[in-house]
């Protein structure tokens, strides 16, 4: 278990969790409903996804698996509007996303793609004012609620006093949490994440999983992202979405999807599935046992 | 790890940049005057600066009135002195917005096809008048092709403009079609150009080269007034759009998710950046370096954010033009290198210089 730098424990007769403190205006938003219909998703004539229907539970943590080039980058694609799909629809709030006024939507909903890029020299501070983008007047400049939005989410994601930085003179692991902080400034109750942890070793991707444990749990935001570590997925996530080649094979919680029948489907391994406590991440920080051990490949390979 | 300690350190990281903004401005502004003063005393015959100033007063007296220093500041040197600064501003606008849009720090008024367009429009005016005025009246040629020039060279410009965006449409528009259109186009109006000006114009050949390579020579007030207005709607258009510029430079996704109509945001900026650009070619000809190098020292001063760019960029372009059109007129006097020729022979050195020290 690696010491979580930036999210302090919850200590004992703590009044308000740190996350909380200082957080300006979340009260009262209503708990998002996204929700896939039929989605038929696709480039020209090539379909990725043919026909996905799924439901996302509020507030909760969503994590997408399946092997390289099942869909799951274009299926969270789909889901943030940036995509108009061939047939059925996204639905956020039984609204249609490609539908939704694109600053309207940017307020209920964010998301990080996988390799975000920023322009040589941009400090931390700028990019994550321009989150506040969405929700700011034509020509007006940022309010001192935007201010304190913005430094909120830089606390949080334990830049503070990396404000004037440029991202290119951050680690790894920096950079990725600037550009959630990016998100987070946003103010949106729904955060998509494209592989977040890629790239990041072992201690980072914890930092950025536990953070989006730590505002699922403290702020109700519903996240929905895609992870290649299955024992991390299984660890952070409500629920898990198993997919193949565009098709939804199985969505529930890890307990449930995790089995070795559906690694074999779905990854093509033989696994031992070792501990399978269902309500482990009841207590989210608590240390997180392995679910599964690969064992092999069921592909043999051809010399 | 107490995290609201850590939220207590100072966060005052930002003021050496807003002072660094504040310096930089201060001190282009030096500069500039400088080099408009410089501009009003140097040329083929130099002026006194109380022959200057006098001109510009204008004198009470008409007895005591020097005509001669009147007629240069008033006729040549100030109108050419505002004319270039306008031009300036205009292409290092067009540069800094391009360069953002475009995600793409070689990008200028040139990728996008706009100098070959106006280029070739040019070239063709030029022809048109030769074959529609003959060779019996050649004062009527000229007429012919200068007055209508600025007009038809921004129009070549804009034309060009619109066939790279509309050739790098494919089911929305991407910045790497957008600079690989503008090449391919630049590349065969550039030729066209160069072909026309080889079998069809000989007798205007000289003009035409001296348009192309850029030039402020005899430009007066009627041009300046014919820039205004471009000036004018472009900089009423610019502020609501420098936000959408920003976070285009983040990437269509991340733009989008944040809530910016990409594809609206992109044709906007784009048709702004083409206007300044496309109205200062058809004043001056296709003066190449210097969008792309002013965008550049004004990134390096102020950083990514256009807020502040565009604020030091058109400093940054007027100084360059001035200086450059200074230098021209001095090197050779009496005669005059074309400005298009000096911010290449100045630009491009101080480019290298400016990238090395960085890498």
């Amino acid at each position: 278990m690696v010491t979580p730098r930036m999210l302090p424990l919850p200590q004992p007769g703590e009044p308000a969790h740190p996350l909380n403190k200082g957080c300006p205006g979340d009260a009262g938003a209503k708990a998002p409903q996204l929700s896939a219909r039929h989605l038929r998703l696709g480039y020209a004539d090539k379909v990725i996804v043919p026909n996905m229907t799924l439901d996302f539970e509020p507030a909760r943590i969503h994590c997408l698996i399946g092997p390289n080039g099942c869909g799951k980058s274009t299926l969270l694609r789909a889901l943030a509007g940036l995509m108009t799909p061939q047939d059925g629809e996204a639905l956020l709030d039984g609204r249609a996303v490609t539908s939704w006024p694109r600053r309207r939507l940017a307020r209920r909903l964010a998301m990080l793609p996988q390799h975000p890029q920023a322009p040589e020299g941009l400090s931390v501070e700028q990019l994550v004012r321009y989150g506040r983008f969405p929700h700011q007047r034509l020509l007006a400049p940022l309010g001192e609620q935007d201010h304190a939005r913005v430094r909120w989410a830089i606390r949080v994601t334990g830049l503070a006093g990396y404000e004037a930085r440029p991202l290119s003179a951050l680690s790894g692991g920096e950079r990725q949490r600037a550009w959630i902080a990016l998100c987070l400034s946003q103010q949106a109750d729904l955060l998509i994440l494209d592989e977040p942890t890629t790239y990041l070793d072992l201690g980072h991707q914890l930092e950025i999983l536990e953070l989006l444990q730590a505002l699922n749990r403290e702020q109700g935001l519903t996240v929905i992202m895609s992870l290649h570590d299955l024992n991390q997925a299984a660890w952070v996530g409500h629920r898990l979405v198993a997919m193949r080649a565009g098709q939804l094979i199985q969505a529930g919680p890890p307990a449930e999807v995790l089995t070795e029948r559906l690694l074999a489907d779905v990854f093509r391994i033989r696994a031992r599935i070792i501990d399978d406590v269902p309500e482990a991440h009841g207590d989210a920080l608590a240390s997180p046992s392995p679910y599964f051990v690969p064992i092999s490949s069921l592909s043999t390979p051809t010399l | 790890m107490n995290l609201s300690a850590r939220a207590a350190t100072p966060t005052s990281h930002f003021a050496p940049m807003k002072y660094r903004l504040h310096l930089g401005v201060a001190l282009l502004l030096g500069l500039l005057v400088l080099a408009a003063l410089a501009n009003l005393l140097f040329g083929a015959v130099t002026l006194s600066p109380s022959r200057v100033w006098l001109a510009l007063m204008g004198a009470s007296d008409p007895a005591t009135a020097d005509s001669v220093a009147q007629d240069i500041v008033w006729n040549l040197r100030l109108p050419r002195l505002l004319v270039g600064a306008l031009v300036g501003i205009h292409f290092a606008i067009a540069g800094s917005l391009l360069q953002a849009v475009m995600r793409n720090p070689l990008a200028d008024a040139g990728v996008m096809g706009i100098n070959a367009g106006a280029s070739l429009a040019a070239v063709l005016a030029f022809a048109a008048a030769e074959r529609l005025a003959g060779d019996g009246n050649p004062y009527l040629r000229a007429a012919l092709s200068l007055d209508w020039l600025p007009l038809v060279a921004c129009g070549g410009g804009l034309a060009a403009a619109a066939v790279v965006y509309r050739l790098s449409w494919n089911r929305g528009s991407t910045p790497v079609r957008l600079v690989l259109c503008g090449i391919a186009v630049a590349g065969l109006l550039n030729a066209l150009a160069t072909g026309v000006l080889a079998g069809w114009a000989q007798a205007t050949t000289e003009t035409v080269l001296a348009w192309l390579s850029g030039s402020l020579y005899g430009r007066d007030w009627m041009h300046l007034t014919s820039l205004l207005p471009w000036t004018a709607a472009s900089l009423a258009l610019l502020p609501l759009m420098v936000r959408g510029a920003n976070l285009l430079q983040l990437g269509d996704a991340i733009a989008a998710t944040l809530g910016l109509r990409v594809e609206h945001s992109r044709f906007a900026l784009l048709l702004v950046a083409v206007l300044f650009a496309a109205s200062a070619v058809g004043i001056v000809g296709p003066v190449g370096f210097v969008g792309l190098i002013v965008a550049h020292v004004a990134r390096l001063m102020v950083g990514p954010d256009l807020e502040r760019q565009l604020i030091v960029s058109p400093l940054l372009g007027a100084l360059l033009v001035l200086v450059s059109d200074l230098v021209g007129r001095l090197v050779l006097v009496p005669a005059e290198l074309p400005i298009g020729v000096v911010t290449s022979l100045l630009g491009v050195p101080f480019f290298l210089v400016l990238l090395a020290r960085r890498i």
